[in-house]
């Protein structure tokens, strides 16, 4: 017994630096990719992580805000000019969009179509982007405090960013649509032909999916379709960028820029659903009312 | 008292500090591509310079944060950051010996190694999908701020860990 303690102290190092080699090994094989680890693991080290990038990034957003103030003092004059002269144009189609509006929540009524009131809307600042060559994944200040929950859409104005993967009590982890393991359900504007939008891990997407006779054109506009899927229905993806023929025979290779700039996300909107939320296809309603 | 208390788990500290800057989001395209890794550049000089601090165990532990918080396979980063001390140790007292601008090349070639140990296993389980900018712009910029994070990790070391 004394022979293996004595030997055990000897090669102590050696023992530990092999028990972490297999541990990490075991980790690897076991533990499938998606597979939460344990969740106080995961909320002191998205919040800790988040806390100190708040602090990190504070000088960073503090000078950009002071350049963007005097940047804006130094072009009032001219910007109220021009939009003086704007809102002389437009406000005759302020009339205009009223009008559509109320159209718009007519034909709403009629096709028996509400908008989602269980849709909870939420701001939140990127903090952290812990994006690698192999993963690329955002860091939000906002968790489950906030009211934030898995699979909550991420938007800019200029489309979606992704879904929220992980939820810390103050900070959120968002896989972004580039990423490898994304899917989002999609559909082409113009044609409603629907596939599914997948991340490659580079800076553009594809669209699987989307059989040899579909009509998909350059150019294109591509928007989620709201099937089976956490994102709402008719939410901004990004622009067909080529269309090929499949490997397979079956399918097109359609390649999709994607409408946000990754690299510039700073402030998002999350759409989180609440507990009624139902995401709304309209062409079911359509499909129904079609019956006779 | 309460600093020599504080001293042994510095090297910890300084390693989170570096992951948090390291991941920080910065509203820049070159950020993306050209970003340092700072958790190398501080496991590496405490390795060297301190190994009773910073064994395969921190090792492990900041491999295991940088999976959560990157969503990488869980156990990826920690398997290879393991992999980068052990190596550090086998050859540190060829590292503690050489001149600072020849450990410049060698700190590349860690960050290399770490990536290639990443990318076999991505490749094989997702086969090439990854951006080449980014695993080509790593080890660059991890050379460019290498003197500036090791000069500060000598500061603290020096004014922290060598108080008699």
């Amino acid at each position: 017994m004394d022979y293996f303690l004595v030997l055990i102290r000897e090669h102590r190092h050696a023992i530990v630096a092999a028990s972490m080699l297999i541990l990490s090994l075991l980790l690897l094989l076991a533990v499938r990719p998606g597979t939460h680890s344990p969740e106080f693991l995961e909320d002191a080290a998205l919040d800790a992580i988040g806390y100190i990038q708040n602090i990190v990034q504070s000088p960073v957003l503090a000078y950009r805000d002071l350049a963007t103030k005097f940047g804006q003092w130094q072009n009032l004059d001219e910007e109220n000019r021009r939009f003086s002269e704007e809102l002389k144009l437009l406000r005759p189609l302020g009339t205009r969009v009223v009008e559509l509006e109320m159209e718009n929540r007519r034909l709403r009524q009629l096709l028996n179509m509400s908008l989602d009131p269980g849709l909870k809307s939420l701001g939140a600042s990127v903090v952290g982007d812990t994006s690698t060559a192999f993963a690329n994944v955002l860091l939000i200040d906002a968790g489950r405090d906030q009211g934030v929950k898995i699979n909550a859409s991420v938007l800019v104005p200029e489309g979606i960013v992704g879904r929220v993967v992980q939820t810390g009590t103050t900070s959120s982890l968002v896989l972004t649509l580039l990423d490898l393991n994304s899917r989002v359900p999609a559909m082409v504007q113009r044609t409603r032909v629907r596939g599914i939008v997948a991340g490659i891990n580079g800076q553009k997407l594809s669209m699987e999916y989307i059989g040899k006779d579909d009509d998909v054109r350059v150019g294109d506009q591509i928007l989620t379709s709201g099937i089976a899927g956490s994102f709402p229905k008719g939410l901004l993806i990004g622009t067909v960028l080529e269309v090929k023929e499949g490997d397979t025979g079956l399918f097109q290779h359609v390649e999709i820029q994607p409408s946000v700039d990754f690299d510039r996300v700073e402030e998002v909107r999350l759409l989180i659903p609440g507990r009624q939320s139902v995401i709304i296809d309209s062409s079911k309603h359509l499909n129904v009312m079609k019956k006779p | 008292m309460i600093l020599s208390s504080f001293a042994p788990f510095l090297p910890a500290l300084t390693i989170f500090m570096a992951m948090a800057i390291q991941e920080t989001s910065l509203p820049l395209a070159s950020w993306t591509v050209l970003r340092p890794d700072m958790v190398i550049i501080a496991l590496f000089y405490w390795r060297i310079y301190r190994p009773d601090l910073c064994g395969p165990v921190l090792a492990f532990i900041t491999g295991l944060l940088l999976d959560m918080i990157s969503t990488t396979p869980i156990g990826l980063n920690a398997l290879s950051k393991v992999i980068l001390i052990l190596l550090a140790s086998r050859y540190g007292k060829l590292f503690r010996a050489m001149d600072f601008l020849l450990l410049l090349p060698v700190i590349a070639i860690f960050v290399l190694i770490d990536e290639v140990i990443q990318f076999t296993w991505v490749v094989v389980n997702n086969g090439l999908s990854f951006r080449w900018d980014i695993l080509a712009g790593r080890p660059v910029a991890t050379l460019i701020v290498m003197p500036l994070q090791v000069r500060l990790l000598i500061f603290l070391h020096r004014s922290l860990l060598e108080v008699r």
